[in-house]
């Protein structure tokens, strides 16, 4: 029994283990930096909707229903390809002379000098980003409805105390649109959780991916087979991991809903 | 231009797998989320904590690892039970697997939907029924259905589009068999043939807003035919929470 304890414990603490264990700080950084950057481009894209400027409100409403009438794994792998070809573009437009032009044999990029190398952080940063635009796209949504939930009155009574447009919208608006946007913000953060399962798309050594090598026939030469395929429990310890999670996040987010609706009258808050 | 329309037709044979995967999926995902409702409304705590558990489960983990899981454990089943009994060639085939799991899912997120628009069927329908003397059977086929569906159409009608938009992960998760490419894959293939990003996915995202306003239109038949006897019939939303 206690030989058996020590095996698994050295099994599940192995090198491959341990580097399986540190991947979850891309998920969680994925996670957190794309929440954040959703909230930022939801707070963006509401104000264009509601901006007086008609081609400024086209922007803003162009951009929540067309990123979020595409599947987000399509605008997830687009965003950082195309990026990047961006700025190799960039790049080759400054750098790339008519030889080294002719030299390239390859479609992309236009010559090898312009080849913009991306690793682990900077993909990683663009799916944030991703994730940020995407999901910014569903938060824009809410945070509209949420600022024309607020009360007429309370806004008058801020034009009435004298203050200018952009007091009323820091100081007011925005302040009091919270707790009308705070359930749907926390829907946004569900489906963000979820979507960090994609990293592995953008080549991230994340979560996923290696539970898919860890849970692979494992064979040794020095001492045979160690295990055949075991991946659907890595699988399903991931499976329950995400439960966990939006288990976590809904707690959070109701004692958040708690503390932020206080004195404030509503259907939800008995 | 001309570039564009060939691309057009090049997608079409793979748009026909996302079709395939979500038709596939829709009508097993419907019947067993009103199973999965009616077992979370259950007064049975047995029933009623299992269909809440794994509407919980379903709903709070990505479907991308619901994918892997499923497929990795039918992958470990395939020497010990589908080999012997000759049809791992099926079990084992995406477009079997794909509609499995996305019937698993939407069976999850429809039978919220469904539990809500239970919650919601008017009491004093239900109890007009039971003074008439009806069974239970009859109250639900009689009463609960015709109105829970009135007001979880336009919710399940979200649904479907969102499960049409998430076949776009199946072959990322399941193995590409010859040319079975769905739209996702295509476009990623002809991405790293010549670097055209900008052509390639918005034209794979032409053909998901296509399809989804096809489903929109056809969905908004059924509602409207499932509203006819209401004066005037409230339209379904064009623009739809897209949420879930």
């Amino acid at each position: 029994m206690s030989e058996d304890l020590t095996f698994w414990l050295s099994y599940i603490t192995n090198g491959k283990h341990l580097t399986w264990y540190a991947s979850f700080q891309f998920t969680v950084f994925a996670a957190v930096f794309g929440g954040t950057l959703a909230v930022v481009f939801g707070l963006l894209g509401a104000t264009l909707k509601n901006s007086r400027f008609l081609p400024l409100r086209l922007v803003g409403t162009v951009y929540s229903s067309i990123v979020r009438g595409v599947p987000d794994v399509l605008f997830f792998l687009f965003f950082p390809l195309a990026f990047e070809q961006g700025v190799e573009w960039i790049i080759a437009s400054q750098v790339c002379t008519p030889d080294m032009l002719a030299a390239q044999s390859a479609a992309w990029p236009p010559c090898k000098e312009a080849n913009w190398f991306l690793g682990t952080p900077e993909y990683l940063i663009l799916a944030s980003v991703s994730l940020g635009l995407v999901y910014g796209a569903f938060a824009t949504n809410v945070i509209h409805g949420a600022l024309r939930s607020v009360p007429k009155g309370q806004l008058e009574a801020a034009r009435a105390y004298g203050m200018s447009a952009s007091q009323l919208l820091w100081r007011v608006h925005i302040r009091q649109m919270w707790v009308y946007a705070l359930p749907g913000l926390s829907n946004v953060w569900m489906l963000i959780i979820k979507a960090t399962s994609l990293l592995s798309l953008l080549q991230i050594a994340d979560i996923v991916l290696w539970a898919d090598r860890l849970g692979a026939p494992n064979f040794l030469p020095a001492v045979g087979l160690v295990h055949e395929d075991w991946r659907w429990r890595y699988y399903l310890v991931l499976f329950v991991f995400y439960i966990l999670v939006t288990l976590i996040s809904e707690k959070v987010f109701e004692a958040i809903m708690r503390r932020a609706g206080r004195g404030i009258l509503s259907e939800g808050h008995h | 231009m001309d570039r564009f329309f060939q691309e057009i037709a090049l997608f079409a044979p793979a748009v026909l797998f996302n079709i395939y995967f979500a038709a596939a999926s829709i009508p097993l995902g419907f019947v067993l989320a009103v199973f999965l409702a009616l077992g979370k409304a259950s007064s049975n705590p047995l029933i009623s904590r299992l269909s809440r558990g794994y509407i919980y489960a379903f709903r709070g983990s990505p479907l991308f690892i619901q994918f892997f899981m499923v497929y990795s454990l039918a992958l470990s089943f395939n020497i010990g039970v589908w080999k012997p009994m000759g049809i791992s060639w099926f079990v084992l085939h995406p477009l079997f697997i794909g509609p499995l799991v996305l019937v698993l899912n939407t069976a999850a997120y429809t039978a919220e939907i469904f539990y809500g628009a239970l919650r919601a069927v008017p009491r004093g329908e239900v109890e007009a029924a039971r003074a008439y003397g009806m069974s239970w059977p009859q109250q639900f086929r009689q009463v609960i259905w015709p109105n829970l569906i009135r007001l979880a159409w336009p919710a399940y009608t979200n649904e479907v589009v969102f499960l049409f938009h998430a076949t776009a992960i199946v072959y990322f998760a399941l193995p590409v068999i010859g040319q079975q490419k769905d739209l996702m894959i295509t476009a990623k293939e002809l991405f790293e043939r010549d670097y055209n990003a900008f052509l390639h996915f918005s034209v794979a995202a032409l053909y998901f807003l296509a399809v989804s306003l096809v489903v929109f239109f056809l969905f908004g038949l059924v509602y409207r035919r499932l509203m006819r006897h209401m004066p005037a019939a409230p339209g379904l939303r064009f623009a739809p929470k897209w949420l879930r």
